[in-house]
């Protein structure tokens, strides 16, 4: 269920199924949460203390492009579109842009999500709740809270035990058409 | 005008009403920063704040990502000295507070911490109201921390030159070494 402060500020995000997945935090943000899947810290250019961290080697700046260098270096590979379906062998993250936030005519890093094995999107939103998502496409606007627009995706191939995790969603998905029995 | 860093505040402050850039009003000699602030939101201005020079004309652009009640503080930082006030001003508190609850509404879904400190409500807390009178605003800060954690560290820091949390290694600790240490220098009880 979607809590009404997340639906006031996602005004989308209730018709694409947005659903709480966890409690807020302040600990993890939505990088660690996506890239290394911990709640342990939080991926911040620049770290000022000891639960912020920022991988060795990376620009610092805080440019578009240092965020999505942080997902290249966990092997994910950039795509020349916007293509957010789902693909069985590839795990994908959505890199969300906004324009001049800081003053700045460039566009600046504001979220990211990434698809789970069963197709749907995860985000941790800032401080707030975990939630699940349909398509990354629901925290889109400028309305709200939205996050921009989506810039770039990424995607990565699966290992194959989260390929095994796939086949279970995809067997379920399918009892679940056919029999409706689950 | 009795205080010189209220004057150094009215030289170089010009208010911007919501949504009607050509009317300027500016924050009079000898007006404190309280008194500016309470103006402003009482006839429902959003206020901006640049360091001017005199006899130099301006033109301001809103920004139209500002939201009304949002400022922009440009001033320097000052130091903390004299004796601790744990039991800060009513009318400050309550400016104190109204701008804690904007930030915290505004930016709890911002993904990174930087973003959250750059939004003007938090410049303001930190620059100037922050002068108004620093060990005033520490023991609100301080007390907004103990019961609603978040991330005032920063402004903190600023404030007071210090950082007692520095070997803390999860944002638990980093808050309860911040209180631990407003409690030893008696900012709060």
């Amino acid at each position: 269920m979607l809590p009404d402060h997340l639906a006031r500020k996602f005004p989308k995000l209730k018709a694409d199924g947005g659903d709480k997945t966890s409690e807020a935090a302040i600990q993890y943000n939505c990088l660690s949460w996506s890239a290394k899947r911990t709640k342990q810290y939080r991926f911040e250019p620049k770290p000022q203390e000891a639960w912020e961290r920022w991988p060795e080697g990376l620009p610092d700046d805080y440019s578009l492009e240092s965020f999505i260098m942080l997902f290249e270096q966990l092997g994910y590979k950039r795509l020349a579109d916007i293509d957010s379906r789902f693909e069985f062998f590839y795990k994908k993250v959505a890199i969300y842009a906004a324009f001049g936030i800081y003053g700045e005519p460039r566009w600046e890093f504001t979220h990211v999500a990434d698809q789970l094995h069963s197709g749907v999107w995860i985000s941790k939103l800032g401080y707030e709740e975990d939630i699940q998502h349909n398509t990354p496409q629901s925290l889109e606007g400028n309305c709200g809270d939205e996050y921009g627009k989506i810039l770039k995706i990424l995607k990565k191939p699966c290992w194959p035990w989260e390929l095994a995790v796939r086949v279970y969603f995809k067997l379920v998905s399918f009892l679940r058409k056919s029999f409706k029995v689950i | 005008m009795n205080n010189p860093l209220q004057t150094a505040i009215a030289a170089s402050t010009v208010v911007l009403p919501l949504g009607n850039p050509t009317m300027l009003a500016t924050l009079d000699e000898g007006q404190s920063y309280m008194a500016f602030y309470k103006e402003c939101a009482e006839s429902r201005m959003t206020y901006f704040n640049f360091p001017l020079q005199q006899n130099v004309a301006y033109q301001f652009d809103l920004n139209p990502n500002m939201r009304e009640g949002e400022g922009i503080g440009l001033l320097s930082d000052v130091e903390v000295d004299g004796p601790i006030n744990s039991q800060p001003d009513a009318e400050l508190e309550v400016i104190f507070n109204g701008l804690a609850k904007e930030w915290i509404e505004a930016t709890r879904s911002y993904s990174l911490n930087m973003r959250r400190y750059a939004h003007p409500t938090y410049q303001s807390l930190m620059h100037a109201l922050g002068k108004e009178d620093v060990k005033e605003v520490v023991p609100l800060i301080l007390r907004e921390l103990q019961q609603r954690p978040d991330v005032w560290f920063e402004a903190l820091k600023v404030l007071t030159k210090r950082n007692p949390a520095s070997q803390a290694k999860t944002f638990d600790e980093t808050v309860r070494a911040w209180l631990e240490w407003g409690k030893a220098e008696k900012y709060i009880v």
